[in-house]
């Protein structure tokens, strides 16, 4: 059954995104050159990694606050290590720096029993903490082994570096969502917990599984962001959680879990990096951004609300 | 027979916490051997215990306010400004009154949008944080007139003056928890959502009432922090909702919802001053305190996990002896 409800409800956001893009288009037509396309694009590549990430954690009907946080160590680990690890080895720590908080995250909601959103709600101001101790509240700047900025700068097989991991995520992402027995297992917690624990899913485990995917996604959004500012500081990232739930929710991904969309997701981070684009071409000073901003999150999340009662309405 | 719980010391855990960790820390510390430095905790927790008032009766109702620091920093700067045209007794009032419109608009996203509280809190902790630094265009405010310094650093009766706020409101809030239809319509929501609206209470009328108060108490707390720090910024008390949030939950208010003292709230506010400050004495790393806090509040989230885990064994265990009883006198 797909009435026509429900197809908008799939594709709602598609629209929504062509919708501003035209009306952007009109009003500066600078928004679709393609440096200011090629440059939407790997603006967007941050956000939507993580919110791919995001995604599996939502659908399962949980959170990940802390995630700002992560991508705040993150830029510190890469900032310290790469001049002695170079690039490649420093990635590869933070890869495991990251995992590992992504674990604890799990356990503690696992093991103590605390909703995902309190106990990552302490851990963002733990993990926050544990950045700024290990860079004593300093910027961490890269100043030997540009190595990192490939991340930014380089291309693979002819495709902007940041763009084409952007794609890689997300397709990686798609394939568990839809074909893993990890993915199943996701959306069937999200969609019924208890059912999922009687019906032998290892709730456990794959919860904590879902906490490492968007700590390790985090951790790839911050190496692109580290290799832009070439610079590792314990105050990037406030308020990123917010950006990347917006993005999963504005992407169609159901706040009452079990429904998750992996494309609408990466189409809202483009739609988010779009508005904020275009706001910054229409000469909008940044307080007045941030307002918009949080403006365009009730929106997405009245509509989201709105959707939900339309579902509830037709059963 | 209950005892009155005042009295009742397996509801006042928080209060043999705090009185145990200021022996161990007189103990340890000749700092802690002056009377200044506990009327300076005293100070310093009234301002997180008051916003606390009202965020007690949020989470009784299975809630959360996420934007009350960014909504304290526009409320001080709006009581900075005004406050030397109005006199005292006039700005309370209207930075109680616009702290309760900020609740109010917050609670309709809430209640009438049926926004997730927590989200939608989460989208006003940006909103009001940028309006504070558009009104402000990013510069601190000031007042010039002295006198209303006295409110957030003065004394009366050598008793600290915010400290004096603490006590009536914990008072007014512990009489509107337990003696007003509010409060106990409060309780149920936060008991059973679906049981309050089978038996006729207005839940949605209620909840955007319960966000009205936290932006009422909020709005005070807002009043005695600008008096305190003589100014108002956009960029103040960052992280204040957790402060806030640490309090009311490590005071023994069930996250669960339906559970909660607005007088242990203000104890717990008074074990996190008296934290910071011995962390401060003790000389512990700024960012170090954030990890501490942390942990306590982790420590605090648990708890009643932990409780009822324990609960639940022991009513299973004695269970399971009545049942071994029963059968063998069959």
């Amino acid at each position: 059954m797909r009435g026509p409800a429900r197809l908008l409800e799939s594709y709602f956001v598609y629209l929504v995104a062509a919708v501003t893009l035209a009306v952007f288009a009109l009003l500066t037509p600078n928004i679709l050159t393609g440096a200011n396309i090629i440059n939407l694009l790997t603006n967007a590549a941050t956000v939507a990694i993580a919110a791919a990430g995001m995604t599996f954690a939502i659908t399962a009907g949980g959170f990940d606050l802390s995630i700002g946080s992560i991508l705040a160590l993150t830029t510190c680990v890469l900032g310290k290590l790469v001049p002695h690890l170079g690039a490649w080895g420093a990635v590869a720590v933070a890869l495991l720096v990251g995992g590992v908080l992504g674990a604890v995250n799990g356990l503690i909601v696992t093991r103590l029993r605390i909703q995902t959103f309190v106990a990552t709600l302490s851990t963002m101001i733990v993990y926050r903490g544990l950045a700024l101790i290990y860079t004593a509240g300093r910027d961490a700047t890269l100043y030997a082994n540009l190595d990192v900025k490939y991340f930014t700068a380089g291309a693979l097989l002819g495709v902007p570096f940041p763009i084409a991991l952007t794609l890689l995520v997300f397709l990686t992402a798609y394939a568990v969502y839809r074909w893993t027995p990890f993915g199943v297992f996701v959306r069937g917690i999200g969609s019924n917990q208890v059912a999922a624990q009687v019906s032998g899913i290892p709730v456990d485990a794959v919860l904590i599984g879902v906490f490492v995917v968007t700590a390790t996604t985090t951790v790839l959004s911050g190496t692109l962001l580290t290799s832009q500012l070439l610079t590792g500081n314990g105050r990037v990232g406030l308020g990123f959680e917010l950006e990347v739930i917006t993005a999963t929710i504005l992407g169609g991904t159901s706040l009452s879990g079990g429904r998750g969309n992996v494309w609408g997701t990466l189409v809202a981070a483009l739609l988010l990096t779009i508005i904020a684009n275009g706001l910054n071409l229409l000469g909008l000073a940044d307080p007045y951004q941030r307002l918009a901003k949080g403006l365009i999150f009730i929106v997405a999340l009245a509509l989201d609300s709105l959707l939900r009662l339309l579902r509830e309405r037709r059963r | 027979m209950s005892r009155p719980p005042w009295f009742d010391l397996r509801e006042r855990g928080i209060l043999i916490a705090v009185a145990l960790f200021w022996a161990i820390c007189a103990l340890a510390n000749p700092m802690f051997h002056e009377e200044s430095t506990y009327l300076s905790i005293l100070r310093e927790a009234s301002f997180v215990g008051v916003a606390g008032i009202g965020m007690t009766f949020c989470i009784i109702s299975g809630d959360f306010d996420l934007s009350v620091g960014s909504m304290l920093s526009l409320l001080a700067i709006a009581c900075v400004a005004m406050v030397g045209h109005t006199g005292l007794i006039l700005a309370v009032v209207l930075v109680t009154l616009l702290g309760a419109a900020c609740g109010t608009l917050n609670g309709a996203l809430i209640a009438i949008l049926r926004i997730p509280a927590f989200i939608a809190t989460l989208a006003m902790y940006f909103i009001y944080r940028a309006l504070a630094y558009i009104v402000t265009n990013g510069q601190p405010v000031q007042f010039q007139e002295r006198w209303f310094t006295a409110v957030g650093n003065g004394n009366l009766a050598g008793i600290p003056i915010p400290f004096v706020y603490l006590l009536i409101l914990t008072a007014a809030g512990t009489y509107i928890l337990r003696r007003t239809p509010f409060g106990r319509q409060v309780l149920a929501i936060g008991n059973s959502r679906r049981a309050s609206e089978i038996s006729g209470i207005r839940i949605a009328r209620i909840r955007i009432l319960i966000f009205a108060v936290v932006g009422a108490f909020t709005g005070i707390a807002a009043l005695l922090i600008s008096s305190r720090l003589w100014s108002a910024n956009s960029g103040m008390k960052i992280g204040y909702e957790f402060d806030v949030i640490a309090a009311v939950v490590l005071g023994g208010t069930s996250l669960a919802g339906g559970k909660g003292s607005v007088v242990n709230t203000s104890i717990a506010a008074v074990f996190f001053a008296s934290l910071n400050t011995a962390m401060n004495m003790f000389h512990v790393d700024s960012y170090m305190q954030r990890v501490v806090i942390g942990i306590v509040l982790l420590f605090a989230f648990s708890l009643n996990g932990i409780r009822s885990y324990v609960g639940e064994r022991l009513r299973l265990r004695r269970a399971a002896r009545d049942l071994g009883l029963a059968a063998r006198r069959a």
